[in-house]
């Protein structure tokens, strides 16, 4: 693609719109990142004292167990992604390709582990399975199942079952805007089907499979909710969780936690390159998306389809949710066995309670959260994959670095940053850097999604329209946004997903007396109220999933490829 | 798709218009702890004296990460920790502002800091939380709690994860170094499970998924008592963990004529009657505790808070690395029978 391109009037962008993007990602991401890093190398440079060069990483290296926390956390990290990548490619070809009855219902499926927090599916989980749980009542668990759960098998299967979504909606993204030609004259030239998988269709969704695995790992490497919840008796050593230990115990030591992060960001840095490299290969294929050609799948097909979808839902979220609608109406324990009540969901929306607010503050901030990603991730996207090798490397780490840290440093960087003795922004304290707060964090997603459909995507469009005098905002607006329209949807929705669910960032930056549903569940919980924090989270859920449901209805959310 | 971008964003811009953070003459209180219990004494204090309160609620680890990243400009003006630790460790830095109340006196004694720079608010225990019809059958003394054959099903927060839990451990091994380690290696051995929070390892507690909760915060049990939950709450024989929720001015106050009289209201009757109704055991002695809790408290230790500030650190990391986190089950018997 980039050999094809000649200076001048190319699909290359101009000038102003490099800046642009580039002064965005640097106030937002690199700016904290920056101050987090100096204090790593000078602990008191911010108190203006450039004393202890490199001490907190001299200290660093005397943590104990470091090797093996960051062997478990790599290898954890990896055994999630490959598993989320079993579950989730071929539900992706599913959605895309196959004529399947019920495909709406499917794709919420897909979506509904990403509603969850992580730590409440974590806890729903231990509920189903632990001795004398939901489990037990029901069914008896037989207990070689409770070993295998309760160890690296189970929390990696959790976490799995928790994000196999974004790779199933990026594969299905990417399969729509595959033009079928190739695959037609594969077939036609007598071509298999793995062939045509291992020669076409896997080079082709490479970038969208990478892209969205990459998410996967990243957040399983500084995931802190799910192994800690999980993990305890599954004995795991994790680097979030340390990296936790050191930021809310005496001494905080925010010097040597940012020294173990930047392990975390060369971790991120490191599998970005690698997921580039293997991308490099993999171009485009011109010509027209598929639009709505689908696979006819026979009974026994279509029937072996759902048996895998449906397998999964039950997983991942039939049987959490059961088992947190369950908690949410047990009124109280008597001899291990509840007596239900409906009370915990009235409490929830009583004025005084706040629960009504907390839902409210959490969709809107979401909802802004999820569009400034999509639109602003998009247009980096666009800008970093028309623009030189370096820019584009640049920006890209840029903008994946704040999803590599577990939130809480990211968190107290903003902190650093925002509240620093030179900024007269009035920002810190406000609803806003909190949506600040998830732009940074969540803008990854819209990057990795516009990022592979983007490198599917000619220039020669642009080029053309360019040449025909159309102005550059045209072609961002007529040209660029249509095509990306599905991948930036997508984006929109996770993001949107996450945001509502989103903890540390909330708890750490919410302006006093306001809530979102996330801490509200967690004050909930802290106070040893179980129901409540129960009943929250599946109101929460319920809510989400209605506006999902709602928004697959309008033209923008269909996911069709056909610009 | 531009035009519904531009207006969806124009929409966030507005809705997030954002409420002026630095109002001159607010309060800011961070705290931790009892939330509906905070909330209820901002809420009388900005009545009674008409100054508005802004209060920033989290667990004690959350606050000290925030105060930490706020360092270089303070937002607060007062806070309220669930942990005497915390307290002694702003303290050692100089952080905390010298104040002494006009409820002084009437405080129990040697809760708060001889240095007058934190005062206790109220007081948790920390022992043992069993279900009901397990109490029969429970331990009397920590000696025998740890030489359980069985222990598959008792529980204990992870000390890591548990501020409580945390305090409780230090407070241990500062009392009794060698017995307190072999003695949780030995109940790992017997089986013991770890939660990753309190409320976790309640709710297994309530479920029947465990007998017995070692570690347990008493005021968050007597709440799930005072429900009509069948659980009691233990206190061994030779003593239960005090763990003290200081209260404290930062030295960085731009308000220190509010910040004081907001320490005066917290220590004052009415609100020490909130905090007794919340089941904490509350700083005055002329308040009586919770009908659940019982007028008189049972015997207890609690920490040197300089040791324990200084000592804190290696004692959560050997808890962490020896029984926790032991690679086998020979590890662990060999810190078991570090002590008879």
């Amino acid at each position: 693609m980039t050999r094809r391109r000649t200076r001048g009037e190319t699909g290359a962008p101009g000038a102003a719109s490099v800046s642009l993007a580039v002064a965005a990602l640097a106030i937002a991401c690199a700016y904290p990142l920056l101050l987090l890093f100096v204090q790593s190398l000078f602990p008191n440079a911010l108190g203006g004292e450039w004393s202890g060069f490199l001490s907190p990483y001299r200290r660093l290296f005397s943590t104990p167990d470091l090797a093996r926390m960051l062997g478990h956390s790599l290898s954890w990290a990896a055994a999630t992604t490959a598993v989320a990548w079993f579950f989730g490619i071929p539900c992706g070809f599913l959605l895309a390709r196959c004529a399947l009855p019920g495909k709406g219902f499917a794709r919420l499926t897909m979506l509904a582990p990403l509603m969850t927090p992580p730590y409440i599916a974590a806890l729903s989980y231990v509920v189903l399975l632990q001795p004398g749980g939901f489990g037990d009542r029901l069914i008896g668990v037989p207990e070689p199942l409770r070993d295998w759960f309760f160890s690296f098998h189970g929390v990696t299967m959790a976490m799995a079952l928790a994000s196999f979504g974004y790779v199933a909606l990026g594969v299905e993204a990417a399969l729509l805007r595959l033009p079928p030609r190739m695959e037609d004259a594969a077939l036609q030239l007598g071509a298999s089907r793995p062939r045509l998988w291992r020669s076409i269709l896997i080079p082709l969704l490479l970038p969208a499979i990478l892209n969205t695995g990459l998410l996967v790992f990243l957040d399983a490497l500084s995931n802190f909710g799910v192994p800690a919840v999980l993990g305890t008796r599954a004995n795991l050593a994790l680097l979030p969780a340390e990296i936790y230990h050191l930021l809310t115990s005496w001494p905080v030591d925010v010097p040597v936690a940012t020294a173990l992060s930047s392990l975390l960001c060369l971790l991120a840095l490191l599998s970005l390159r690698i997921s580039a490299a293997l991308t490099r290969g993999s171009g485009s294929a011109g010509g027209r998306a598929a639009g709505g050609r689908l696979v006819k799948l026979s009974p026994a097909r279509a029937a072996l389809a759902w048996l895998w979808i449906g397998g999964l839902f039950v997983l991942s979220t039939a049987l959490p949710y059961a088992a947190m609608i369950a908690m949410s109406l047990v009124d109280r324990w008597t001899d291990g066995a509840p007596a239900w009540t409906l009370r915990h969901y009235g409490a929830l929306f009583r004025p005084a309670s706040g629960g009504r607010a907390a839902l409210l503050t959490s969709l809107g901030l979401a909802a802004a959260a999820a569009t400034l990603c999509a639109a602003g991730g998009g247009f980096v996207a666009y800008v970093a994959a028309r623009s030189g090798r370096l820019a584009r490397r640049a920006i890209e780490a840029l903008a994946i670095l704040p999803r590599a840290l577990p939130k809480i440093v990211m968190t107290v960087g903003l902190i650093l940053a925002w509240n620093a003795p030179w900024v007269r922004v009035n920002l810190y304290g406000t609803l806003g850097m909190l949506l600040l707060a998830y732009v940074v964090c969540y803008i990854s997603d819209a990057l990795a999604y516009a990022g592979a459909a983007l490198r599917r995507m000619n220039p020669r469009l642009e080029t053309a329209a360019l040449q025909l005098g159309a102005g550059r905002v045209a072609v961002l607006a007529r040209i660029v946004a249509p095509q990306l329209g599905p991948a930036l949807a997508a984006a929109w929705l996770t993001t949107f997903i996450v945001c509502v669910r989103e903890l540390v960032c909330s708890i750490l930056l919410l302006p006093p007396g306001v809530e979102t549903t996330a801490t509200f569940i967690f004050n909930q919980f802290e106070q040893g109220d179980l129901s409540s924090a129960m009943a929250m989270a599946t109101v929460t859920i319920g809510v989400t999933a209605t506006i999902l449901f709602l928004l697959q209805r309008t033209p923008l959310f269909r996911m069709k490829g056909d610009v | 798709m531009t035009r519904a971008i531009f207006l969806a964003l124009t929409a966030a811009l507005i809705g997030c218009r954002s409420r002026d953070g630095t109002d001159a003459d607010r309060l800011v209180v961070y705290s931790a702890g009892p939330r509906p219990l905070a909330e209820a004494i901002c809420a009388a204090f900005t009545q009674a004296t008409g100054t508005p309160v802004d209060l920033f609620q989290a667990t004690t680890g959350q606050l000290m990460a925030r105060l930490e990243a706020e360092k270089y400009r303070p937002r607060a003006d007062i806070v309220l920790f669930a942990s005497e630790i915390a307290a002694a460790a702003l303290k050692r830095e100089g952080r905390l502002l010298r104040f002494r109340p006009e409820a002084a006196e009437r405080l129990r004694a040697d809760w708060s800091d001889p240095d007058e720079t934190y005062w206790a608010s109220g007081a948790a225990l920390v022992g043992v939380a069993v279900r009901r019809d397990f109490a029969e059958r429970a331990p009397r003394r920590w000696s025998d709690w740890f030489a359980l054959a069985d222990a598959r099903r008792i529980v204990m927060p992870s000390p890591s994860r548990s501020g409580a839990t945390g305090d409780f451990v230090v407070t241990l091994a500062l009392q009794w170094p060698e017995e307190t380690f072999a003695g949780f290696a030995r109940l790992r051995l017997a089986g013991m499970d770890f939660a990753a929070a309190n409320s976790q390892a309640i709710g297994g507690l309530q479920m029947g998924a465990h007998d017995a909760l070692i570690g347990a915060v008493d005021y968050l049990i007597y709440q799930q008592i005072a429900r009509g939950e069948p659980l009691e709450m233990l206190y061994p024989e030779e003593g239960a963990v005090l763990v003290t929720r200081p209260i404290a001015i930062l030295a960085a106050t731009p308000r220190p004529d509010a910040a004081k009289a907001f320490v005066e209201f917290y220590l004052a009757p009415e609100s020490q009657r909130r905090v007794a109704a919340a089941h904490l055991a509350p700083a005055r002695a002329d308040v009586a505790p919770s009908p659940a809790r019982g007028a008189e408290l049972p015997r207890w230790i609690r920490a040197d808070p300089v040791a324990a500030v200084l000592r804190q650190g290696a004692i959560l990391r050997r808890f962490q690395l020896d029984i926790e986190r032991a690679a086998s089950a020979r590890a662990l018997r060999r810190a078991a029978g570090a002590a008879p």
